[in-house]
């Protein structure tokens, strides 16, 4: 392979895979705190068009993100409400959300389908994007994709090294426990998914504002999906996060750069990849791990809490 | 829990272990109201006045006899979809790809119906509708097969591989329509060429209400007996509230799980079948309707009751309906009623809450 | 006059006053008035279902009274949250610890230490842990994963917990029962140092000896009630057990001896696995004589569980035979076990034994639905249905005696004797019985040794599985005592004695 086809699938991979990137981050810190918040997709096309309606009128960018990030906290809130007060079924809840949010970004971006809108561009980082290849790919991107690999490190950190993350990691793990050791655990799952849904709508964001940069019919197609099988492959850990969404980016980018060398296979086919991906993946991940605990899903992901109920 | 309402008055919430079946009734009407005016509201701040929303989706549904046999026609893949995703949750198993196994459903049917009578022309409509039906549903039960195997030999999560598989379902019917089954004479019409005769199932009344509804009725009921009074039901019920119970119990817990499943997946291949054979007469772009989310609604807001399916299916076929022409006269994009999906769920378990507590307010002493 | 007063205030660290909590309309406190001095170790006697723990989840925060005052050094206060009853002073070991499994005893003691700054300093955590634990004899490794910690290990890093965060009223919720008799003297040792710092110490038990034991005073609560505060030196075992239970109660029950026939279940070098990976029986041979009821004597945790799941078929062992009479088992699965004749009393009764959200006449039958009387043609057959429970329920005196009642609504007692009637029913060749009175009252608990004494007298074979030693003692013909997956020995109930056998329990071989 040469450079000139390698530097270029490289970097749709890394622009490919950000979105993802997001999603997979606000989804961890969620799950990681027991909830499991299968409205990926719905929040971030509602975060895409937020992001992008925003801009479009203000003409800031900067406003953009801002309303993505609303936009994101506000679904989620009604799923922390859902989950986390109401104690409902928090698969039914995800996929309402994903209805709900679908439907409205479509209904409500009818008149900016097609529309040129302020876009983030690309900004060299000095001296790291002369690095060969590596610094073309990674040092000289647009400031979102900065700052997804900044939010890698800071939700590590976040997660193992301070005392809300143990926290955190403690109320989804065993509520229970927390509870009685002085935890809110309704407070920090609340915030989890809040500030889950946040990074999720950022993750909207950067399809409209940079990826695609404009906006489409179910501009998402199914991305919100891949980032729950991702959340999985990653083992709930953002710096495999950041690989698992590296790899599909990868898998995007190949799909365009072939479809770009007009290959014989119908382009239904190279379509349906990240799918069939995704589907493959989690088989691998549970055939390499057998147990659920092995795993490392949160021991109380997907289970309400209430103080007063029995065991 | 308590809340303080001033000093003389305090609420407080009491937690129910069974709740009355007046509320079990009554909740879900008054979400589904309550749903209706949010989403008549949302349609209004996309520039739709309120009133004109009311009166399209009315008049769309109900207006006419044709109108209203339409609704008839678009309740019969709710029916089905929505039995489907009943049979499944039973056993908890969230499928949410009943899209995905209604269109390889119809794509296995409509491969029969497009070559069959190519080998065979004369085949009489007697015999071919029989083996397009079990086509259909043998399509379906093999579609939602990966998801079901997966889970019970992996444990790998059904809600992400049936969503997957109905992205990939969509992709290879567009694949067969655009490519080996083009419809020669279509002009880009997104669909196959147009079945035989003799492949199309017998309609009503002269409107498009298709054989399919009785076979949906009987479904139907056939699964509310199933899980009330057979021993397979019994076994349902104990896997789907306690697998570890069934597994002491000596129940094979996976066999029966994907059988089941295999079950549910049928069901919503059938549903593809009456789509294509007696709906549209070819396989068609319009199967994409997002009946996945849909059918989780009906099933939901029937709470798991197969007979409960038939009046909520009648229902959100009606607002489909409506919708449609919301979309059609006002230029309100397809995914429009799924917001109305979306709200209907939302609210219907906001209101379990009531199903959990109920409302106590005293005087403080 | 007044300066005593004033001495007597001081005194008192916490005082609950008219607590009342009501659960699904029944009380489980009604009206309970007690309180604890600073530096008094309190029992807190009851039976099971008493309000015991109740009582002392409302204090520590966990659940809300309906009604009542609670005092603090003579402050009241409002405890809404676990929260702000670790602020003020209180810390509550429960009977199912609050300890997070996948992380480490220094994480769980900054868990649950909210004071310590937002940045993680393990290191000055670990020493701070090995100076109290050494002041206070509570050896443990701050490193391990709090899974790999014996039942025991766990009891020492909660009490770690409460003392790192400075609490001042320590709770304790049936401590002893994770304990072998000997460790239970270290415990109590622990506790008088506590207490001679000033600490008050209120503990849990339903078990007289401990009392007199440990205790220098003791409320007894009944049903919900309390029925008084006594000092244990004023009052005799005979009068606590009266009071405890509210009649005159026969505290032994009389085990005919009995004359054991040909072996039934033969279990040869089983060894197995654990989910976690770990070797959880090692090398098992037992025998169970028909009218015999082996018992295992052993502390929690030590293999027993997977010892019942390899004879029921929930486990496969990595080596060894079971044998059922004279037939091998090839396939080890729940369904292979019930051909064989396997009845089981599992030790989570609502988690695997019954489904709560079903009725009791869907219970009854859940080992025998297939067969032909129950469902015959695959379709359900309610009338026979019916009269096989209305049968039952009449034997086994469940309350309330409507088979279609969800046994969600039924007292612990009445389910167990759910469980209890439909395993004794079904044709079955040896029953393992694993905790069949754990959590029951003393009227339940006798129903339930009584039938299994009848059971074993028709020439059935038992085999039971207990961590109440006494149980152990009372009903088996043999012991046998596990300890880390080993048997380590197995003695006639004759001649046994209570001090070697704990001895065994803690792997001191005899
Ligand atoms: N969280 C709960 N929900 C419903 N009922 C409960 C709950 N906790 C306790 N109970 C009921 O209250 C009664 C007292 O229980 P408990 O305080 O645990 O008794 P003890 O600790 O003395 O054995 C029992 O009948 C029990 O079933
Ligand atoms: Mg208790």
């Amino acid at each position: 392979m040469t450079l000139s086809f390698l530097i270029p699938l490289l970097d749709v991979t890394i622009r490919a895979g950000t979105s993802l990137l997001f999603a997979v981050l606000g989804e961890t810190i969620s799950e990681r705190a027991g909830v499991l918040n299968l409205g990926i997709e719905g929040i971030m096309i509602v975060g895409a068009f937020a992001g992008f309606a925003t801009a479009y009128e203000s003409g800031s960018l900067v406003l953009g993100l801002i309303a993505a990030m609303i936009a994101g906290a506000l679904l989620s809130l009604i799923h922390a409400f859902l989950s986390v007060t109401v104690g409902a079924n928090q698969v039914i809840s995800g996929v309402a959300l994903v209805a709900f949010g679908t439907g409205l970004a479509n209904l409500l971006g009818r008149p900016y389908i097609g529309k040129l809108g302020p876009k983030f561009s690309r900004v060299a980082i000095p001296l790291l994007n002369k690095i060969p290849v590596i610094g073309k790919v990674l040092f000289d991107q647009d400031p979102m994709i900065y700052m997804s690999f900044i939010l890698v490190i800071i939700i590590y950190l976040f997660l193992y090294k301070t005392k809300y993350g143990l926290q955190l990691r403690a109320t989804g793990e065993d509520p229970q426990s927390a509870d009685a050791m002085g935890v809110n655990v309704g407070k920090v799952r609340y915030l989890a998914v809040i500030i889950g849904g946040m990074l999720i709508g950022l993750g909207g964001a950067h399809l409209s504002l940079s990826y695609v940069a404009g906006w489409q019919d179910s501009l998402t197609a199914g991305r919100g999906w891949v980032a729950v099988a991702l959340v999985i492959f990653s083992s709930w850990n953002p710096k495999r996060a950041f690989l698992a969404c590296l790899i599909f980016g990868g898998i995007e980018g190949i799909q365009f750069r072939l479809q770009a060398t007009g290959i014989a296979l119908p382009t239904y086919f190279l379509r349906m990849l990240p799918y069939i991906s995704t589907i493959l993946v989690m088989w691998f991940v549970h055939l390499s791990s057998g147990t659920k605990k092995k795993l490392g899903a949160p021991g109380a992901l997907n289970k309400f809490f209430d103080r007063e109920s029995q065991a | 829990m308590n809340f303080i309402l001033n000093r003389k008055l305090r609420i407080s919430l009491i937690r129910k272990r069974e709740s009355r079946k007046i509320i079990k009734i009554i909740t879900p009407i008054i979400s589904l109201i309550v749903a209706f005016f949010i989403s008549v509201g949302i349609f209004s701040l996309a520039g739709v006045p309120p009133l004109t929303t009311i009166r399209v989706v009315i008049f769309g549904a109900f207006g006419s006899f044709h109108n209203f046999s339409e609704t008839i026609v678009k309740m019969i893949p709710l029916l089905l979809t929505g039995l489907s995703v009943t049979l499944a949750f039973k056993v908890r198993f969230f499928n949410i790809g009943a899209e995905g196994q209604l269109i390889f459903g119809a794509i296995t049917a409509s491969g029969i119906a497009l070559f069959l009578p190519n080998i065979f022309p004369d085949i009489p409509r007697i015999v071919l509708l029989p083996i397009l039906i079990l086509a259909g549903m043998i399509g379906g039960a093999v579609w939602i097969l990966i998801p079901v195997l997966l889970k019970s030999y992996y444990r790998v999560s059904e809600v992400i591989t049936t969503i997957m598989l109905n992205y990939v379902s969509i992709l290879f019917m567009q694949y067969l329509y655009d490519g080996p089954w083009k419809d020669q004479h279509g002009w880009g019409f997104p669909g196959s060429a147009r079945f035989v005769e003799s492949a199309l199932m017998p309609r009503f009344f002269g409107t498009r209400i298709h054989f399919t509804i009785i076979l949906a009725l009987g479904i139907a009921i056939l699964l509310y007996w199933l899980l009330r009074n057979s021993r397979l039901g019994y076994e349902i019920s104990v896997i789907g509230l306690n697998e570890r119970a069934a597994q002491y119990a000596g129940m094979n817990t996976k066999k029966k799980l994907i059988i089941v499943v295999m079950l549910s997946g049928s069901i919503a291949g059938l549903a593809g079948v009456g789509e294509v054979s007696g709906v549209h007469c070819r396989l068609f772009e319009g199967l994409i309707a997002g009946y996945g989310f849909t059918a989780t609604s009906i099933a939901w807001l029937a709470r798991l009751n197969p007979l409960a399916v038939i009046p909520v299916a009648f229902f959100i076929a009606a607002l489909s309906l409506g919708g449609d022409q919301l979309q059609i006269q006002l230029a309100l994009p397809v995914s429009a009623v799924q917001i109305f999906i979306g709200i209907i769920l939302l609210i219907i378990l906001a209101g379990d809450f009531f199903l959990r507590y109920s409302i106590k307010i005293s005087e403080r002493e | 006059m007044l300066s005593e007063k004033i001495v007597e205030f001081e005194n008192i660290a916490c005082e609950m006053k008219g607590i009342v909590k009501d659960f699904y309309g029944a009380k489980a406190n009604d009206d309970i008035n007690f309180s604890v001095m600073r530096g008094e170790i309190h029992a807190l006697l009851g039976e099971n279902g008493a309000g015991k723990s109740t009582l002392m989840k409302i204090l520590s925060g966990v659940y809300a009274a309906d009604r009542g005052e609670i005092f603090i050094n003579g402050e009241q206060v409002k405890i809404a949250s676990p929260r702000t009853a670790i602020d003020y002073g209180i810390g509550m070991v429960h009977q199912h610890f609050s300890l997070v499994d996948v992380l480490t005893v220094t994480n769980n003691i900054i868990l649950g230490d909210n004071s310590r700054d937002a940045w993680i300093n393990e290191k000055k955590v670990i020493n701070e842990i090995k100076n109290v634990a050494e002041k206070y004899g509570l050896n443990v490794n701050p490193n391990a994963y709090v899974w790999q910690l014996s039942l025991g290990e766990q009891q020492r890093v909660e009490i770690l917990k409460l003392l790192m965060r400075g609490a001042d009223i320590l709770i304790f919720d049936e401590p002893t029962s994770v304990l072998t008799p000997q460790e239970v003297e270290g415990f109590f040792e622990t506790l008088r140092i506590l207490s001679s710092e000033g600490k008050s110490i209120i503990i849990i038990t339903h078990k007289l000896n401990e009392v007199f034991n440990i205790a220098d005073k003791v409320t007894i609560l009944r049903k919900g009630k309390k029925i008084a505060s006594v000092y244990p030196k004023d009052v005799t075992k005979h009068d606590l057990a009266k009071m405890m239970v509210g009649k005159e109660v026969i505290l032994d029950i009389h085990k005919p001896k009995s004359n054991p026939g040909k072996p039934i279940l033969i279990l040869e070098n089983i060894s197995v696995k654990n989910d976690r990976g770990i070797l959880a029986l090692n090398n098992v041979n037992l025998d169970i004589k028909s009218s015999e009821i082996l018992g295992i004597a052993g502390v929690s945790g030590n293999g027993q569980t997977e010892l019942a799941e390899v004879i029921y078929g929930f486990r496969t062992p990595l080596s060894g035979k079971v044998i059922i009479n004279g037939n091998e088992i090839e396939k080890f699965s729940t369904h292979s076990a019930i051909t064989f004749g396997v009845s089981h009393i599992p030790e989570d009764r609502i988690g695997t034994g019954l489904i709560p959200q079903l009725s009791i006449k869907n219970n009854l039958i859940l080992k025998d639905y297939r067969q032909k009387r129950f469902s015959g043609r695959g379709t359900l057959n309610s009338k026979n249905i019916y009269e096989y429970s209305m049968n039952l329920i009449n034997t086994y005196n469940i309350e309330p005696s409507n088979p279609d009642k969800l046994i969600m609504i039924l007292s612990g007692g009445n389910q167990q004797k759910v469980v209890l009637a439909r395993e004794m029913t079904t044709d079955h060749n040896i029953l393992i019985a694993m905790h069949p009175t754990f959590g029951l009252d003393v009227a339940g608990t006798e129903f339930v040794r009584q039938k299994l004494i009848e059971h074993c007298s028709d020439g059935g074979a038992i085999l039971l599985i207990s961590e109440d030693l006494d149980e152990i003692m009372q009903l088996s013909d043999r012991i046998a005592i596990i300890y880390q997956g080993e048997i380590q020995d197995i003695v006639d109930a004759q001649d046994a004695n209570i001090e070697s056998i704990g001895l065994m329990m803690a792997g001191e071989k005899a």
